[in-house]
């Protein structure tokens, strides 16, 4: 009975330590170090290394950003209905949705549509909240929002704050499938509005070389999601965008070598060369259509 | 009986360590990865993950041509000094930090866009005792914005 007492004791003081000296970072006046003193786990991977493989997809500001400074002219009218958040009722429809909404925040915030982006803001804090997503969408993100109108650097950061702190707690939580849904959906929602956006603006070459420009990202964005294939509502997501990447796989490509330069008087590097990819008008019509296409399921 | 809950309490405390090492990395980017990007915006994702000296992680991007960005790699102290390698879909090195006095943010723009590779090498331990040090790595990407 002593043994074991001795042994639960010692056990809780292992686990104890372990947790201590694995939260230790995240604390603010503490070392952001850690170590594991189980000889156990390092047996059982000595001499072998981990991989860790991550797919990076362009951020809702990144999109609408590019949008604008393709000469894109604004249109409230393409977004999705800020009230249609209660239209969703399925924890994919809104984590789709939540993505939608995010790039459509950032598009109204872009163009300085501060009015409209409080109502996207809303409506995004409602599904973050239906989703169990705490903290990212608070009562605090509102009223920044709202003492920061006209401060658009400051408005773009409180959004990308709130989609980071979203990426945090759903990874922390074991949830990493819906954080992809949400990427998911806010890229679609940018192929969408640019796609849209091409056929109603003059001088639209920028905005077409743009939508090619997606080519990689949908690739990474497919990459991410194939993580996740089998869990609920990955799959049929998975199976739209690689009909849009049929198209897409189409494209013609003028190949370049890619090389590093700096500048020596303005100190900035610069990546020349790289694949360049184009477009035929059919093959943009067919990717306008599919986009409108599942961006219509989406929403509705 | 005795081994029994001794393999409880041991599963127990294993179940444990993700926790703790979650809410650890997000102090870290938090606190030292986040004031690295500015003024810079990051692009609202996080690439975190618990790595041991030897391990290395890629990551996988697109560069849209025009705009500015910041790559940065950190890790935990205890780690060592994290390198990381940014280079193009065909393999060709484009920046290795090795050559830059292993500084942990690299500052750049594309002509055309492009899919590149940064690649984070944890260096290897050399010390000679029991213990094995972990720690959190994140990489960090910043674009700016138009105004």
């Amino acid at each position: 009975m002593a043994l074991f007492f001795k042994c639960l004791a010692g056990t809780l003081l292992a686990a104890s330590s372990m947790m201590i000296l694995s939260s230790c970072g995240s604390g603010t006046d503490t070392p952001d170090d850690s170590t594991i003193t189980v000889d156990d786990i390092k047996n059982s991977d000595e001499g072998k290394s981990a991989k860790n493989v991550f797919y990076s997809i362009p951020s809702p500001v990144e999109l609408a950003n590019l949008v604008k400074k393709a000469g894109a002219v604004y249109d409230y009218k393409i977004l999705n209905d800020p009230e249609n958040h209660s239209k969703y009722s399925t924890s994919i429809s809104q984590a789709l949705n939540l993505g939608v909404y995010g790039t459509d925040l950032s598009m109204t915030t872009i163009f300085d549509r501060t009015q409209e982006s409080m109502f996207y803001l809303k409506s995004a804090r409602r599904l973050a909240d239906k989703l169990g997503i705490t903290g990212a969408f608070s009562d605090e993100t509102v009223n920044r929002m709202d003492a920061n109108r006209g401060h658009h650097d400051s408005l773009l950061g409180i959004i990308t704050d709130s989609y980071f702190n979203t990426d945090e707690y759903l990874k922390e939580n074991q949830r990493p499938n819906v954080s992809a849904l949400i990427m998911a959906g806010g890229w679609i929602e940018g192929l969408y509005i640019g796609t849209q956006l091409a056929k109603t603006t003059k001088k639209n070459d920028e905005i077409i070389q743009r939508i090619a420009d997606l080519k990689g990202s949908l690739e990474n964005l497919m990459s991410l999601l194939e993580i996740y294939k089998g869990e609920e509502g990955i799959d049929a997501i998975l199976a739209d965008l690689a009909s849009i990447r049929k198209v897409y796989d189409n494209m013609a490509v003028q190949k370049n070598t890619t090389n590093v330069n700096t500048d020596d008087k303005t100190k900035v590097t610069t990546i020349g060369g790289g694949d360049i990819y184009t477009f035929t008008k059919e093959q943009l019509e067919q990717v306008t259509k599919i986009a409108s296409e599942l961006r219509t399921r989406i929403v509705s | 009986m005795k081994r029994s809950f001794f393999s409880l309490m041991i599963l127990i405390a294993l179940a444990l360590i993700p926790m703790g090492s979650a809410a650890q990395c997000k102090g870290f980017v938090k606190k030292t990865g986040m004031p690295k990007l500015v003024p810079f915006l990051s692009n609202g994702q996080v690439n975190s993950s618990q790595m041991r000296p030897g391990d290395n992680a890629e990551l996988m991007l697109n560069f849209f041509s025009g705009q500015d960005y910041r790559i940065v790699v950190i890790g935990q102290p205890i780690l060592g000094t994290v390198h990381f390698k940014v280079s193009d879909m065909t393999g060709n090195l484009l920046y290795n930090s090795k050559d830059h006095d292993d500084t942990d943010f690299w500052d750049f723009r594309v002509n055309n866009t492009q899919q590149l590779k940064v690649e984070v090498v944890v260096p290897a331990y050399s010390g000679d005792n029991q213990i094995i040090p972990t720690g959190c790595v994140t990489v960090m990407i910043g674009f700016k914005t138009e105004k």
